[in-house]
């Protein structure tokens, strides 16, 4: 178990910058998700610190050691990779075992080790087993095992359930967190499902373009997203302009083209009254309400429907409040009533909204 | 089928045994043959009159205007010339033209193989046979050949009559013939050449000479496991018994085992820089030129095609070598195969080929007192020489280039020596281990 | 109501369509190769006999003889010995070379890879000319001996010619074996390697204990080809060697001229093909990943 830093890591492919002056900061212990979409250098930055690409600057530490010339078979770390790489002229027992075996440990030691994980990773009994007689979910849990028996300091996943199908990427994502609890290992996961990442991670870092543009819990990046790219990029967000109109311990914001003032839990440090900002409100959070609960609901505003949608367990539903589209996730009984009621005017409470600094790229921690 | 297949152990296991089955099986049905086919005796001539052209005409258009030979390469002189002029000689003197077929390296192979077969050598289409004599004794023993001059065929064999009488095998007369081989070379022996240039060739006057220490590292020879390595060494088993250095007659183990050891107590094995074929392998033949290899033992025909190459004619640097006790022979011999399918295609062949124009690749004076040689062939030199050696009838010898005199001996008859070849046949594995046990010491 | 259903197709009803288009191919191995193996197969149990004392003939009949002369003669069966065995050390060493050149080809995208791989079959093209070149080249007064001596590695020249270290130079040079193990190489994904070194395992390591167990079946179907074409060199032992070596080809052709032994010519012929069909069965063991027993 050991902390990760970089600092100033920079890998370029030709011209192309795939990680981009990078600094991280991973608590020990922790289990963090690098979350981003297709070509934002996510794995291309998981592989720098385990060592299978060499950077072009900067420095890797890890456990507080520099490692960045070291090659990865002296750190040590272990890997699972997006495609099951178990060993297939090997039996299950001798994969597990193969790391061991290689540093050298006494049989018993051994065995021991080997049914120990394979308890963790529930393949208890499957030890002799080759490759060719396990489905896709049992070989990764395989890697999986075979990665952690030699107790590394870091566990490293790239997209490990992408080659799965939904229902076994459902039960192996818990597995994870699971294993996590139980075995504390520092693991470090690059992934381009927000939902794997905001299930199981407790550190999540929101990479774009070879930058990472957020950090902090799911939770965090969840609610208070601090850059237009992290409010989009994470669930279904709606934008709405506004400008600041009071600070006090909340912020009061008006809607442009409206009168409408809205209350948001938060303070955005250095940006003065009267700065334009983006009002952001989740989809998911949208309260529709009638029109006589106005006064017992935050943040109410206007809006006519444009379209009602039904995908069974919601209704989404296409609203517009000025000239700003509004998209709504209806649940609860009473989403059937929205249907067809297109033309007609709705109460929508936003909830807890979150602001972005308009004109500004960057968000600050909260 | 389902792909991909695997050959599985077991699978494995079942097809060699299968094919080892199959295999003895095969081993045992033969079994049953005992000795080796007889060829059908012939049948009664058949009644044609050869003496009219017109008639050979017919007769030739009857079999297919075709005739097939075993032969040797010539040195490509097959190709060129005989065929083309084969053609025209039938053409001009029956109206026909006789397609003629040349086949070289079947022979060997047939004479192991076709009795097993229970076949003889016309089932593999051959007319004519020309062979070393060495196979003469097996083929007459397997029946392949009947007399070529059967009274009815003896109209076409004007050159056979004058040729001299050591080169003519006789046999059991039937249906009037009584000759089953007929040598068209005069000789055609085992010898050496020397680089006159660089050895004083007055020294070298037999076999044993070659021990002399000028040749050491410096000579070329076929190796004791090739039957020519032996007809070579037979002359120096000669000379051996005619001193009394070794106890005689020549044919007997007991004077090939002194030529043996005499062999290795005169350090023999020390004169040889390679073992192989100076008159065949152009890397050795390479080495002769530049001086590397200063003797070599090879054929008589390869000798003379080497004196006659562009080099030596330039620098004039090669002399054969006779050795005086004798020369092993072993010439080329014609016969008629035994139901044939173009016996008369096949006598007029074995005809031309007695023939001055052929024997000296036509190369020769129209007559005895001409000043000038004609090259109707337009051959080379060297080209010449493989054809010609020395001739089996007496007027051939008087029309021959008056250059080519130089490279013959006067009196070839005198020089050559006649191979058992049965007692050969029956000891050469017995003589190429015996070079292996008593010269190398294995 | 009587539902019939249609009989199952034998199997030749439902091979016919393939049969059809592997006849060609198929008769030509039978007449080609089948047929003349069974043929040397029956062969090597024939007999001879001293014909009307004129000459040797093959006596068809099931005999031994020959097979007990090969075994029981301590020449033939030195001859056996040393064939196989120069054949296997020299097929090993042959491989041992190819494998890093190959792996290096494998791996790295160096520029005209295929024609680089390609140069490796140049020697074995006209593999003939290139034997009496190296016939030259190697003799005392050859460009081999003039570089040795140039650089003071020897002070008199050595006869390689007419030694058999010529001969085992030259077939353990690798040659075609690059190219098969190259291909088999590259067929070993990378994700193995990479996960063996994140497991700890350096670069040597993972290459003999993930990489080569990997590409196993195409080293081995290497080894098998090189054996095969060693067990029966015949023009190289003769020209680099000469006409007195050891090795059980050129005994066999001496078998026939000019010994006029044909039955024991087959049968020496026999004992190197089964060795290499025993070889064949070993490798068929490689190939199979603990199936079929």
């Amino acid at each position: 178990m050991a902390n990760i830093r970089t600092e100033n890591l920079v890998k370029r492919f030709g011209d192309f910058a795939a990680v981009d002056h990078v600094n991280v900061d991973i608590r020990e212990g922790s289990f963090t998700a690098i979350l981003g979409p297709s070509g934002c250098g996510k794995t291309t930055l998981l592989r720098c610190i385990a060592g299978l690409i060499e950077p072009d600057a900067g420095q890797i530490l890890i456990g507080g050691k520099d490692v960045t010339r070291v090659p990865p078979f002296k750190r040590n770390l272990g890997f699972v990779f997006q495609r099951p790489a178990m060993f297939p002229h090997m039996t299950v027992y001798e994969n597990v075992a193969w790391a061991l075996e290689l540093r050298k440990w006494p049989k018993p030691k051994v065995k021991d080790r080997v049914m120990e994980m394979l308890r963790l990773v529930r393949l208890d009994g499957l030890e002799h087993r080759a490759y060719r007689q396990l489905s896709g979910g049992q070989a990764q849990r395989v890697v999986i095992a075979r990665a952690l028996a030699p107790q590394p300091d870091v566990l490293f996943l790239d997209e490990p359930l992408s080659q799965l199908d939904a229902k076994l990427r459902d039960e192996l994502k818990l597995e994870i967190a699971e294993i996590h609890r139980k075995t504390g290992c520092t693991t470090l996961m690059v992934t381009h499902d927000q939902a794997e990442a905001l299930t199981i991670a407790d550190n999540v870092l929101l990479m774009h373009q070879g930058k990472i543009v957020q950090e902090g819990s799911p939770v965090e990046l969840y609610r208070y997203p601090n850059t237009l790219f992290s409010a989009d990029f994470i669930g279904t967000n709606n934008f709405l302009q506004g400008t600041i109109t009071g600070i006090n311990r909340n912020t009061t914001v008006r809607l442009d083209g409206t009168a409408t003032t809205l209350s948001a839990e938060q303070v955005l440090p250095g940006v003065p009254i009267g700065a334009p900002v983006w009002v952001c409100a989740r989809a998911d959070d949208i309260d529709i309400i009638d029109a006589d609960q106005q006064a017992k609901s935050t943040n109410v505003v206007e809006a006519t429907v444009e379209q009602a949608l039904l995908t069974g367990g919601t209704v989404i539903v296409q609203a517009r409040v000025g000239k700003t589209e509004l998209r709504i996730h209806a649940g609860g009984s009473k989403r059937f009533q929205l249907l067809g009621q297109e033309g007609k005017s709705i109460f929508c409470s936003l909830g807890n909204i979150s602001l972005i600094a308009r004109g500004a790229g960057e968000g600050l921690h909260p | 089928m389902q792909y991909p297949q695997r050959v599985s152990r077991r699978g494995f296991l079942r097809f060699a045994g299968m094919t080892g089955g199959v295999t003895l099986l095969a081993a045992c049905v033969p079994a049953g043959m005992q000795t080796p086919a007889q060829a059908p005796a012939s049948a009664a001539a058949p009644k044609l009159n050869l003496s009219d052209p017109k008639e050979v005409g017919k007769a030739l258009e009857a079999e297919g205007a075709e005739v097939s030979i075993s032969s040797w390469g010539w040195s490509g002189l097959a190709e060129t010339h005989f065929i083309p002029k084969f053609a025209e000689h039938t053409k001009k003197l029956y109206g026909v033209a006789v397609k003629l077929n040349w086949v070289s390296g079947v022979f060997d192979k047939a004479l192991a193989e076709l009795p097993v077969a229970g076949k003889t050598i016309k089932d593999i289409g051959l007319d004519v046979v020309d062979k070393e004599e060495e196979s003469f004794d097996a083929a007459m023993a397997l029946n392949w050949y009947e007399p070529m001059d059967m009274d009815v065929y003896k109209p076409l064999l004007t050159n056979l009559t004058d040729v001299e009488e050591p080169y003519i095998f006789k046999g059991t007369e039937e249906n009037g013939g009584v000759v089953y081989g007929a040598v068209y070379q005069g000789y055609e022996w085992l010898q050496a050449v020397l680089r006159k240039d660089k050895l004083d060739v007055s020294k070298f006057k037999d076999w044993t000479d070659l021990a002399d220490p000028d040749l050491r590292g410096k000579m070329v020879d076929y190796p004791f496991n090739d039957q020519r390595g032996h007809y070579v060494f037979g002359g120096f088993v000669n000379e051996l018994v005619n001193k009394g250095i070794v106890p005689g007659p020549l044919w007997s183990q007991p004077a090939w085992e002194g030529a043996l050891k005499w062999w290795k107590d005169n350090s023999m094995e020390q004169q040889i820089h390679k073992w192989g074929d100076i008159g065949n392998d152009p890397t050795i033949r390479l080495m002769l030129q530049s001086g590397e290899v200063l003797a070599g033992c090879t054929w008589g025909v390869y000798t003379r095609e080497l004196l006659g190459t562009d080099w030596n004619q330039r620098d004039d640097v090669l002399a054969p070598f006779y050795p005086k006790s004798g020369i092993l022979v072993d010439r080329e011999t014609m016969s008629a195969v035994r139901g044939a399918a173009h016996p008369v295609a096949a006598r007029i062949l074995i005809n031309w080929m007695l023939s001055t124009e052929v024997n000296t690749a036509g190369w020769y004076k129209e007559s005895p007192d001409a000043k000038e040689a004609v090259n109707h062939w337009n051959v080379t030199e060297a080209q010449f020489l493989v054809a010609y050696c020395g001739g089996v009838r007496a007027e051939t010898r008087k029309l021959i280039p008056d250059w080519a005199k130089a490279y013959h001996p006067a009196d070839p008859a005198s020089l050559s020596l006649k191979v058992d070849w049965p007692w050969h046949n029956k000891n050469a594995e017995w003589i190429s281990k015996s070079y292996e046990k008593i010269v190398l010491g294995k | 109501m009587n539902i019939s259903t249609p009989p199952p197709r034998t199997w030749l009803a439902r091979n016919a369509s393939t049969l059809l288009l592997l006849a060609p191919l198929l008769i030509f191995m039978l007449g080609v190769f089948a047929m003349p193996m069974v043929f040397q197969f029956a062969f090597a149990f024939f007999d001879r006999v001293f014909y009307k004392n004129v000459i040797w003939i093959p006596k068809p009949a099931f005999y031994l003889g020959n097979f007990a002369e090969a075994f029981t003669n301590p020449t033939y069966l030195y001859s056996i010995a040393w064939t196989v065995g120069i054949a296997a050390v020299t097929t090993s060493i042959n491989i041992l070379l190819a494998l890093p050149v190959a792996y290096f080809l494998a791996r790295t995208k160096v520029w005209g890879r295929s024609l680089i791989e390609v140069s490796f079959l140049l020697p074995i093209f006209g593999e003939i000319f290139t034997i009496y070149a190296l016939a030259y080249a190697l003799t005392p007064q050859g460009p081999l001996n003039w570089l040795l001596l140039k650089l003071h590695l020897i002070s008199t020249p050595i006869a390689l010619v007419g030694s058999s270290w010529a001969v085992i130079i030259w077939m353990s040079l690798p040659t075609l074996s690059v190219l098969l193990i190259r291909s088999a190489f590259s067929g070993v994904d990378v994700l193995y390697e990479e996960a063996a070194q994140t497991m700890g395992a350096s670069a040597l390591q993972t290459f003999f204990k993930v990489t080569v167990p990997l590409a196993k079946n195409g080293i081995a179907g290497a080894f098998l080809l090189s054996f095969s074409g060693g067990v029966g060199a015949y023009t190289i032992p003769l020209i680099l060697v000469g006409p007195y070596n050891d090795w059980l080809t050129n005994k066999i052709q001496r078998e026939v001229d000019p010994y006029f032994n044909f039955p024991m010519a087959s049968a020496l012929g026999v004992i190197l093909t089964v060795i290499c069909g025993i070889l064949f069965y070993f490798y068929l063991r490689t190939q199979e990943p603990g199936g079929e027993r």
